[in-house]
């Protein structure tokens, strides 16, 4: 009886004694706190519940349990057993989005889409007076180009309700200047020797991201602006084993030995006619852009940073990434020669990113460009949690539990999320409670919220001003401005 | 706590045993009183006090009741005790549902609401109630004496291992093994309630969770945009998630309850099987069934009633009444009422059919009955069940499956074979040699390795379901 009682013990021994070393889970993961126990979190349920989650996450042999159970999910199941990714035919990795992509259900819809490119090609016109020049490129899809390696029972959707259709065709009816790897490289991808995509890489081959990175050198050179240096592919070098841009999965599967093996192709490069001067570049991207300054070819070409889903700074060492908000925005985007915004498979539903509405809205007016932007924030936080599955039950269930709509209790939702991250962002800053009155109290806000409450019946809710007044206090507008910005009128182009 | 968190299984459990096996004898009921009110209270601590409160009140009132001789008197004390309890989980379990239901009434004829705090429902209530109301009425009944001691009824009603989810005891059936539980504390005892334990721990976390993944998923979804074939496939996900996740509970318990020198009734045999609704209510939640029975199919009048219609009527009360337990919302009422009409149906002369038809016909026809109510006891909304019912009986094969891989069908057909695993006879003899039979040390040695096997399964399974690594983040 006491024998089975040890065997019991023996994970809690690990955990105290760590008498067997277990390396760590690769991934990215937050740590849980160790909980606090008092008489309120002990009567409310919140010590339980962490320290439930806190013993779960330091039991022993945690790890090497989790990897003995995705080894078999990987090799025997065909499946990842894992939340985010999914496993399909050939054991070739689908990140979910790139999945959802394919299949068309994170389709944003036409209108956002349109709207938003809009206002990109209203943005890219600015710039270009100021000698700026923006173009767009659109990374290849895993998913869409692997469509017969997706995971059983996902069928690729009617290209018309793709964010990709319609970003393309929007992108081509503005006039952006384009880069589309996209139907490039599935065209290719019939003859090349070389795959697009590794098995077990959510990103691009090595042999295509310096293929890629040849055809932006070569289009930033025929825009006639600043130049950047010349790429040259050498000769192809077949291997084996997999470097970790190949298997960039690796990592965060979390199973024993290696993915799936294939044949990989690594390309020698050179850099030619490098200038003196290096041409500032911006790239608002998602992380494809991380391939070419992680693997060092942006150094030698030019003098880029990226600005991460338009939320983190990745300057051209690409050490620790700093956050937008923290740097000199406007600053910093006019001294680019030129800006790039990448997006690929799960990012072609962004457009352009918030980059595109928060520009478009500085050139053209204060508080209600503002309102604006951040309604479009908003929104995204309601397409989001309003099309996640876990998301949808919680709010289908609140909004029967308060008796109002679904679209009514997302958007409360929405809300409360933005300013929650607000909150958190704002720190100790107490400056938008100075702000707040005068927003709240302001007839542009009166009409505003009059306007939102015919769809959301959001009445005299003070949780949307309040996440606003914290949202321009982000946005460093002072308490003194405040008056002139609430004078200022709409007078939008669109 | 829950049976199938690591906290239960890695700290719980190996540090209650470790207790309860070093402490002497007359101390074994208290390390397991002290257990089951931590294991209470770690995540309801709010709650331990009603329990503690209502099983006080119960215990004096029936040791009043047990010392009056006058039989109204007797009869007066049981109703106030059964009042308590039926009012305690009225108000925490159905006033909700009550309110709710007189608001849209109120609203539709032009009144002002009532405003209300939503309540929390204690753990386990609707289980450790029916407990209670056993022991009245079993003492009123005389079928045992009462107890003398508060703590031990106390530890009767908070017995960890059935506190939360069953198997319901009724009191007679544990009253003796409180005091006296040395002929069961054997090794093998202890040893086959642990494979027992490790059993239902695989069920749940291997199968139930698995199958409850992409029901979820299925159920999740418009329900306009669900094809046929993956209507039917998410309600037999669903059918084998409430099996495999309910009789694993089951199991847990009923091998924990071992590992400590009870012996608990059994709650589910095999209802997959059944050849008639009748038959599956013997073999599914067979405690809750038994109870039902007992304390109110039998107390309406049972069999012996005046005419058919009455027995009918009886029948779908107690359906209608089970239906109401399992919670609080017009679904599981139109799932009990859905089940009492079968069974009014079969003693009409359903069962004939089925007896002609044949046990396999009968039995496909049974689970497809059952499973359909599956349908409307997991999506609660009319609406949204009407339209997988529509999409699932359209039987328009044309619209592919949605959803399922690979790890799905694999654990589908590991849960199909279990749930049919006693149609032959050499299936049932197996079950029986699992559960009941006589242990030599190389069967001993046989099943400890298949519960090693089993238990890592599930450890990896527990752990590796909580831990979803952000990887696109790194990019």
């Amino acid at each position: 009886m006491l024998f089975l009682t040890g065997i019991l013990f023996l994970p809690l021994l690990q955990q105290r004694l760590q008498f067997i070393n277990v390396a760590p889970l690769g991934g990215f993961y937050s740590v849980p706190a160790k909980p606090v126990l008092s008489k309120a979190t002990w009567l409310d349920g919140t010590f339980a519940e962490g320290a439930n989650t806190y013993f779960d996450f330091n039991l022993g042999f945690r790890p090497w349990l989790i990897r003995c159970r995705n080894t078999f999910y990987y090799w025997v199941l065909q499946s990842s057993g894992q939340y985010d990714f999914m496993v399909g035919k050939h054991r070739n990795i689908f990140y979910n989005n790139n999945v959802y992509a394919a299949t068309g259900k994170d389709f944003v819809g036409k209108e956002f889409i349109s709207n938003r490119i809009k206002k990109l090609a209203y943005v890219a016109d600015k710039l270009s007076e100021k000698g700026i020049k923006l173009f767009v490129v659109l990374a290849p899809g895993k998913a869409n180009l692997y469509t017969a390696d997706l995971p059983m029972a996902y069928l690729p959707a009617d290209s018309v309700n793709t964010n990709y259709y319609w970003l393309k065709k929007n992108l081509v009816a503005n006039k952006l200047p384009l880069i589309d790897f996209h139907e490039q490289y599935a065209q290719l991808k019939k003859t090349s020797p070389y795959p697009i995509y590794s098995y077990g890489s959510l990103h691009w081959s090595t042999y295509h991201y310096m293929h890629s990175w040849d055809s932006i050198l070569n289009y930033i050179n025929s825009l006639g602006g600043k130049p950047v240096s010349d790429f040259v592919i050498g000769p192809v070098v077949q291997s084996d084993s997999a470097s970790l841009q190949e298997m960039d999965q690796l990592p965060g599967m979390n199973v024993f030995g290696t993915l799936q093996k294939q044949t990989y192709y690594y390309p020698k490069y050179a850099y030619r006619n490098v200038p003196v001067a290096k041409a500032k570049t911006l790239f608002i991207s998602d992380s494809f852009v991380l391939t070419f300054m992680a693997n060092n070819l942006t150094n030698d070409a030019m003098d880029a940073q990226c600005w991460f889903y338009h939320r983190d700074v990745y300057p051209q060492s690409y050490t620790k990434p700093l956050a937008l908000r923290d740097i000199n925005y406007w600053g910093e985007l006019y001294k680019q020669d030129y800006v790039c915004v990448l997006m690929s498979e799960v990012t072609w539903g962004e457009a352009g990113f918030e980059f595109a509405d928060k520009v478009y809205n500085h050139l053209t007016d204060g508080i209600n460009a503002m309102l604006i932007e951040f309604d479009s924030k908003v929104m995204s936080q309601y397409t989001f949690i309003s099309s996640d599955l876990n998301s949808k039950q919680m709010i289908t269930s609140k909004a029967v539990a308060n008796n109002i709509s679904f679209e009514r209790m997302a958007y409360l939702d929405a809300i409360y999320l933005i300013n929650l991250d607000f909150t958190n962002n704002l720190g100790a800053d107490t400056t938008y409670k100075l702000l707040f009155d005068k927003i709240a109290g302001s007839k542009l806000m009166a009409e505003h919220l009059a306007q939102k409450d015919k769809k959301y019946a959001l009445g005299s809710d003070r949780f949307y001003v309040e996440a606003f007044t914290k949202y321009v206090t982000l946005s460093k507008v002072l308490p003194a401005q405040l008056d002139s910005l609430l004078q200022l009128k709409s007078n939008k182009p669109l | 706590m829950i049976f199938s968190s690591s906290i239960f299984l890695f700290a719980f459990m190996p540090l209650f045993f470790a207790c309860y096996y070093l402490v002497r004898q007359k101390w074994k009921n208290v390390v397991i009183l002290l257990g089951s009110a931590l294991f209470y209270a770690w995540g309801a601590p709010k709650f331990i006090f009603v329990i503690i409160g209502t099983t006080l009140l119960d215990f004096f009132l029936v040791q009043k009741m047990d010392a009056t001789k006058t039989e109204w008197h007797r009869k007066i004390l049981l109703v106030f005790s059964v009042c308590i309890n039926l009012g305690l989980l009225i108000y925490f379990k159905y006033s909700n549902f009550f309110i709710e239901n007189v608001n849209v009434l109120l609203a539709g004829i032009g009144f002002n609401q009532i405003h209300w705090t939503k309540l929390i429902l204690p753990i386990g209530i609707s289980f450790y109630t029916f407990e209670t109301m056993t022991y009245v009425v079993d003492v009123y009944r005389r079928v045992h004496k009462p107890l003398k001691n508060f703590w031990e009824y106390q530890l009767y009603i908070i017995l960890f291992p059935k506190l939360i989810a069953g198997p319901i005891i009724r009191f007679h059936e544990l009253a003796d093994q409180i005091n006296d539980r040395r002929s069961t504390t054997t090794i093998d005892h202890v040893l086959t309630g642990f494979y027992r334990f490790v059993l239902g721990l695989a069920k749940k976390v291997i199968i139930a969770n698995t199958m409850g993944m992409y029901a979820d998923q299925i159920y999740g979804l418009d329900a306009a945009t669900v094809s046929t074939l993956t209507a039917w496939l998410a309600a037999l996900a669903y059918t084998m998630q409430i099996y495999f996740d309910f009789s694993g509970y089951s199991d847990m318990a009923i091998g924990l309850g071992k590992m400590m020198g009870f012996t608990f009734p059994e709650n589910f045999n095999n209802p997959y099987t059944s050849q008639n609704i009748t038959e599956f209510w013997r073999r599914w939640h067979i405690t809750l069934g038994a109870w039902m029975r007992n304390y109110l199919y039998i107390p309406l009048g049972g069999n012996k009633v005046s005419s058919t219609g009455r027995l009918y009527f009886n029948l779908w009360l107690v359906f209608l009444a089970s239906g109401l337990w399992h919670g609080a919302s017009w679904s599981f009422i139109f799932w009990g009422c859905y089940h009492g009409l079968f069974l009014v149906l079969e003693r009409a002369g359903l069962s004939k059919f089925y007896n002609n038809i044949g046990r396999i016909p009968s039995m496909i026809i049974t689970f497809v009955i059952v499973l359909t109510g599956w349908v409307v006891f997991r999506i609660e909304d009319f609406g949204v069940a009407a339209v997988f019912l529509k999409k699932m009986y359209a039987f328009n094969f044309n619209a592919p499956l949605q959803f399922p891989v690979f790890d799905f069908w694999s654990t589908l057909l590991v849960a199909i074979i279990f749930s049919f695993f006693v149609l032959p006879v050499k299936g049932q003899k197996l079950q029986h040699r699992i559960f009941f039979g006589n242990y030599t040390v190389k069967r001993h040695l046989f099943m400890t390795c298949v519960s090693a096997i089993l238990l890592f399964i599930s450890a990896t399974a527990i752990l590796g379901s909580s831990f979803n690594p952000f990887i696109y983040f790194r990019f």
